[in-house]
């Protein structure tokens, strides 16, 4: 759609293209990403400091959110990372409630797409 | 047309050149795309304008990032989500200041088990779009000109806009592999043992080829190791 004449237009700033939350581990976050997102679940919750441990079966990574989920919640943290005392750690922007969450399909996606969108571009179902 | 945000970023932007048509992406498949049905997440808080004429969000899903604007009667759809919410959205693209956008007309918010669906239904276009792709490739490359390839596409229910798209990726290919070989063939003619100077090759060339394009041709040549300089502005053959 153009834009309609005599139409107030929003402010636009040029932010909203190369960083996005690409799908990571938490054995893999360098504390470098812009943004990130990760699927886990909270295995230890700290109300004190606003942090929470996720674990995503390849490792562990404590992240700073303003709210808590309950223990033993499977989430998806939408972040930045950050390091502290050398350590990796995520500032969780965005924590979603995933406990309704397909986790075998889940990984039938991921399968899916390692195959179709691979270098070799030639998956054929 | 279901697709991942990192697939509408990879597109290039067609701004239509009628009032009657509208502005489309063309995919790396050459597929022409005006309306796009995607599933993200809300990254910021929606901003709305002073009179709510407007709002403006940005949607991530985990493919790439993008602006989304709804006006007017629109608006009130995003008065209904926030920050973090799971959204399906049906959009059409636009871009403002050389930046891809989306124009909002329907969203909703869904739960995390439908953004899988979208991402298996994503991948499955993908791989319809690649089958198309290689129809479409094989018609251009077996028709004599475009507008045979245009008649046999439509015959086969295929887009026959698609054949021009394709047709201007393959053609300057297979027209730089002919102007390679003409070269490579010029120099094993003419070389007699000290190589053959540039304005040579452009002078035998010269009938059916600029000089730049000669030069360029020249320089590929030398980047793929088919051709050296014994001395300056002079070519052999390997």
């Amino acid at each position: 759609m153009q834009d309609e004449p005599g139409e107030q237009q929003p402010p636009r700033d040029q932010t909203g293209s190369g960083e996005f939350a690409g799908e990571k581990r938490a054995s893999q976050i360098t504390g470098q990403e812009p943004w990130l997102s990760l699927i886990g679940t909270v295995i230890s919750r700290n109300t004190a400091e606003s942090s929470m441990v996720v674990d995503d079966g390849t490792g562990q990574i404590t992240v700073r959110a303003a709210r808590l989920p309950e223990l033993g919640s499977l989430v998806r943290i939408v972040g930045r990372a950050f390091t502290s005392a050398g350590k990796a750690l995520l500032d969780g922007v965005i924590v979603q409630d995933f406990s309704c969450f397909d986790v075998d399909l889940y990984r039938k996606v991921l399968d899916l797409e390692e195959r179709v969108y691979s270098q070799e571009g030639d998956f054929h179902p | 047309m279901r697709i991942r945000l990192g697939d509408v970023w990879r597109s290039e932007f067609v701004r239509s050149e009628s009032d009657f048509e509208p502005s489309y992406i063309l995919t790396s498949l050459k597929q022409k795309v005006h309306r796009v049905k995607v599933v993200g997440t809300l990254r910021s808080p929606p901003i709305f304008g002073s009179d709510n004429s407007y709002a403006r969000f940005e949607l991530d899903d985990s493919t790439g990032a993008i602006w989304v604007s709804a006006f007017h009667g629109r608006v009130g759809m995003v008065e209904r989500i926030a920050q973090g919410d799971m959204v399906q959205i049906v959009a059409t693209v636009n871009e403002y200041r050389g930046r891809l956008e989306l124009i909002a007309e329907c969203i909703w918010k869904v739960n995390p088990n439908f953004w899988l669906l979208h991402r298996a239904e994503a991948a499955r276009s993908e791989l319809e779009g690649r089958k198309e792709y290689e129809k479409v490739k094989s018609i251009v490359m077996h028709e004599r000109n475009v507008l045979e390839a245009k008649e046999t596409a439509r015959e086969i229910g295929l887009e026959p806009e698609v054949i021009e798209s394709v047709h201007a990726e393959i053609a300057p290919r297979e027209a730089e592999e002919d102007l390679g070989a003409e070269i490579l063939g010029l120099i094993s003619k003419l070389d007699a043992g000290s190589g053959v100077r540039v304005e040579d090759i452009v002078e035998g060339l010269k009938a059916s080829h600029s000089s730049d394009e000669v030069e360029s041709a020249l320089g590929k040549l030398l980047d793929d190791g088919d051709i050296y300089e014994p001395t300056v502005g002079k070519y052999s053959r390997i």
